[in-house]
């Protein structure tokens, strides 16, 4: 069993596994890549490109910025638009996003887009993809909380308490699946892009997912719109929700 | 927020004892001399004496303030050719206790940066009977304690700035006193 961590993605990543010290380097390169290619702050990367000018004209993209804008597209439209990485002021929508033929990616007007949402947990289902490509048995990537774990045993999961995020509690463990977690402990804070409002939230809302990218947009969506069961049912996905006293509640599908 | 209103929450009764997080060794120093160093055949110590006009001119150049008065470096040869050097440093913050190390090439190069040991600190108000007694019912008799290892923890962690904050100064700490030797 390898474990490591390095300082990514503005946190800490940690991926243990079953497998070789090529399979763990591959993995975080894959890692290193998605944040290249979709965080703003990386001018020549995917997203900045977007930004800079897929409302002139379409940008040609990384399959997996294309794959990232695919899930993206697919949790807005499924929880009409709870979750959306078009940043609101612009009055822009994800229904302004075109993605095209060739990887290509068009804005059907001047929006800026943040993947922030997202890009994390997409990194870390790369990242697991890399260690399955290399063959480990076993495993778990997470990234500052966005998490998967792989193989045959069933593996522990914790969650942080909100307001004591020094303190976990478990959730139920599991063999295979991505959970997700948001909250505004640590200084982050969820807005609800309907209304534009903070949502403010006191409690903390986890989503088990079979894919973490899926998982990390869909606790933007639930802790936005409530656990619908309609929209859980779609993804696959459980929703749970953990109130500052620590208690854990489950909604599902 | 539509939270615990919505109807469609239900309480999930596991054994729910809160426990701190969270302690993890990941690397040895030796062990990320060859992690950094895959090609290195041994490493001597090259420690740094931080003088003050070194630590004025630190600070000056990236920021950020030195403690100590000793950076712990090693140098990475092969076949007695120096490759570059191996820093290890600390950030011991309000919530944090992180050791990481930093491999830098003979072309002032960062090769990688690991972490050798992650421990978020506890507040102060986790030894405090009143506010663990909100707990009270959940933790049973199980004792508070520090949990060792646990990698699949769920939810937004440490920002990691100390650390990049670190290996900027330990970059400008290379090129001043260890680059070339």
């Amino acid at each position: 069993m390898i474990s490591r961590a390095r300082p990514i993605l503005g946190t800490f990543v940690s991926i243990r596994a079953e497998a070789d010290e090529r399979a763990v380097a591959a993995a975080f390169s894959a890692i290193e890549q998605v944040h290249h290619l979709m965080n703003v702050h990386s001018s020549e990367g995917d997203l900045a490109r977007i930004n800079r000018s897929a409302h002139r004209r379409a940008v040609r993209v990384h399959p997996w910025t294309r794959r990232v804008l695919a899930i993206a597209r697919r949790v807005s439209e499924a929880s009409a638009g709870a979750f959306d990485v078009t940043l609101g002021r612009h009055r822009a929508s994800y229904s302004d996003i075109e993605l095209l033929d060739g990887n290509r990616v068009r804005l059907r007007r001047a929006a800026r887009l943040d993947l922030g949402g997202i890009a994390k947990g997409f990194a870390v289902d790369q990242a697991v993809e890399a260690l399955h490509r290399h063959k480990a048995r076993s495993g778990s990537v997470n990234a500052g909380g966005d998490l998967r774990v792989f193989g045959r045993n069933l593996q522990d999961l914790r969650v942080r308490v909100p307001r004591a995020p020094q303190l976990t509690i478990p959730l139920p463990p599991a063999r295979e699946g991505a959970f997700a977690t948001s909250s505004g402990y640590f200084g982050s804070t969820l807005a609800d892009p309907v209304s534009g409002r903070e949502a403010g939230i006191e409690e903390s809302i986890t989503i088990g997912a079979p894919s973490c990218a899926v998982a990390d947009a869909l606790t933007k969506a639930v802790a936005a719109a409530g656990p619908k069961p309609e929209l859980l049912r779609q993804f696959d996905a459980v929703a749970f929700l953990v109130d500052t006293n620590g208690t854990l509640y489950a909604a599902r599908a | 927020m539509r939270g615990i209103d919505s109807h469609l929450w239900v309480p999930v009764a596991l054994a729910c004892v809160p426990a701190p997080v969270q302690a993890t060794q990941y690397l040895t120093v030796e062990q990320a001399q060859h992690a950094l160093f895959p090609q290195a055949d041994s490493f001597a110590a090259a420690p740094v004496r931080l003088t003050p006009e070194l630590k004025g001119k630190l600070l000056a150049d990236t920021g950020v303030p030195t403690r100590g008065d000793q950076q712990r470096a090693w140098s990475a040869m092969r076949n007695g050719a120096l490759q570059g050097h191996v820093l290890v440093d600390e950030v011991i913050g309000k919530q944090e206790l992180i050791t990481y190390a930093v491999g830098i090439g003979s072309d002032g190069v960062v090769r990688g940066v690991e972490i050798l040991d992650y421990r978020e600190t506890h507040g102060g108000e986790i030894r405090d009977p009143r506010w663990l007694a909100q707990f009270a019912g959940k933790r049973g008799d199980a004792p508070l304690r520090l949990e060792q290892d646990i990698q699949n923890i769920s939810g937004a962690t440490l920002s990691c700035r100390h650390v990049t904050d670190g290996v900027r100064r330990l970059v400008a700490l290379h090129g001043l006193a260890l680059k070339g030797k």
